[in-house]
């Protein structure tokens, strides 16, 4: 018996290890690859946005605003004992708080109003991430130009219903306010060539698949998502109104642009648009 | 700009490399739905940086690179829930309750004893053995390449490598012995 295992012992070379271990089979994935992309999008909207090494922004404006107050106290503390030695002068304008506060600036505030209380704010601090996805990736919370309506919906999921109409658009509901979205779709192809989307129909807290169901629905939210670098232009209100409506323009490329309508007060978003510039739209 | 048609560039990860880094994985974890899903992670993790890939190592060593951080998480996290788990666990009450539920998988089962042998051996490895297994002997990949995915020296690979199928030659050996004094 102990002849038999110590000449196991001696069979079970390292050679006969590396030949078993080749001999492993080979495990083939049986997913299907359309299905997968799908999951894999879905995936890839949830996912947090890469977070890059912060730099320390702050710390500029900080020694600045620090440099500022030791001048204003040395030339306070200077002037105002007429260059008497600086202990004295430290007493004295801790006695006299109005000379202290004449030489205070305060801060700018910031060009970015804060968004209202009503808006959804998961995304409002998001500048420039979003923005950002959207000029470098074409990444719209995971939509893009170009998607077919099948990518579309693995990403959103259904909606409740839907509505086609002038031969190449397509209306989605998500919410029963109204409808959400509205797709142009190139009929060469399938693909999109542009989304349509209306905040105040889709914000649904409740749905986690993307952040279309929480766009700002305020020009400060706006502003928060998208930053400044914007045209202005004035179109009619779509209402038949003879008033205008601002139209905040950020072009992001030669290609596409994003385009927030803005109401009459233009202060609510009437909807955003994500579109292809150079679209010819079909011959009727 | 630096935008890329994301689907196309799915698809083509997808035909070049997709086995290959499902295979990895599965033995990585030794589960499939587990591989199915953690192979989903390397795709955004792919994806995601796909922009920044800059063409230093080989596009093929890069995904194994990145599917074996993917694994490791994984562990982690598992460790740390297990010792959640582990921490909160009346082992008096219920230590019996405890029984190993790993199934061999199908692929695995139907194989000779030896073989079968190896692949559970293979589990009791360090994570640092079982990828260079894999990567060797079951991908098939050069020393240099999985150096490179590994991020180590050749000189370690090897050493790592060695020390790897001695340790499989111990526990082979251990198993044996296990079965033999369970019989008598």
């Amino acid at each position: 018996m102990v002849r038999r295992v110590k000449q196991h012992k001696q069979n079970l070379t390292d050679e006969k290890i590396e030949s078993m271990l080749k001999s492993l089979p080979k495990i083939e994935d049986k997913q299907d690859m359309d299905q997968l992309y799908i999951n894999v999008m879905q995936k890839f909207n949830e996912a947090k946005p890469f977070k890059q090494k912060k730099k320390k922004l702050w710390l500029g404006p900080l020694f600045a605003m620090a440099a500022v107050f030791l001048i204003g106290f040395i030339y306070t503390a200077y002037y105002v004992n007429d260059g008497k030695s600086g202990e004295i002068a430290l007493d004295e304008i801790a006695d006299n708080g109005d000379i202290v506060t004449e030489n205070f600036v305060p801060p700018q505030e910031e060009s970015i109003p804060s968004p209202s209380n009503d808006e959804p704010m998961a995304y409002a601090t998001t500048f420039p991430y979003i923005y950002n996805d959207l000029v470098e990736k074409n990444d719209f919370f995971g939509l893009k130009l170009g998607m077919n309506y099948q990518e579309v919906i693995g990403l959103l999921g259904e909606p409740l219903t839907s509505e086609d109409f002038m031969s190449n658009l397509r209306q989605l509901k998500y919410t029963e306010e109204g409808f959400g979205i509205q797709l142009k779709f190139n009929m060469n192809d399938g693909s999109i060539v542009e989304y349509i989307f209306y905040p105040q129909y889709l914000n649904d807290t409740t749905k986690q698949t993307s952040g279309i169901f929480q766009l700002p629905i305020t020009k400060a939210g706006i502003l928060q998502m998208f930053g400044e670098d914007y045209q202005t232009s004035h179109v009619l209100c779509e209402d038949q109104s003879p008033n205008n409506c601002a139209e905040y323009i950020y072009t992001l490329d030669e290609k596409r642009q994003l385009t927030v309508r803005l109401d009459e007060a233009e202060s609510n978003v009437v909807f955003i648009q994500y579109a292809t510039t150079n679209f010819t739209e079909p011959m009727e | 700009m630096g935008g890329f048609p994301m689907k196309e560039v799915f698809q083509r990860l997808y035909q070049e490399y997709h086995q290959d880094i499902f295979q990895f994985l599965f033995y990585m974890v030794k589960n499939r739905a587990l591989a199915e899903e953690l192979v989903q992670e390397v795709y955004v993790k792919v994806l995601k940086s796909y922009n920044k890939f800059k063409g230093e190592s080989s596009e093929k060593t890069w995904l194994f690179s990145i599917a074996r951080h993917v694994a490791i998480d994984y562990f982690r996290r598992q460790k740390r829930m297990r010792k959640r788990i582990m921490d909160n666990f009346d082992w008096q009450e219920k230590g019996y309750l405890i029984q190993d539920q790993t199934k061999l998988p199908d692929e695995i089962a139907v194989l000779n004893d030896d073989i079968r042998k190896i692949y559970q051996c293979l589990h009791q490895c360090t994570v640092d053995q079982q990828s260079v297994i894999i990567l060797r002997y079951i991908q098939s990949l050069s020393i240099q390449e999985t150096a490179e995915i590994l991020n180590w020296s050749v000189s370690k690979v090897k050493t790592t490598q060695h020390r790897a199928i001695k340790s499989l030659r111990r526990y082979m050996l251990e198993l044996e012995d296990g079965e033999k004094s369970e019989t008598t």
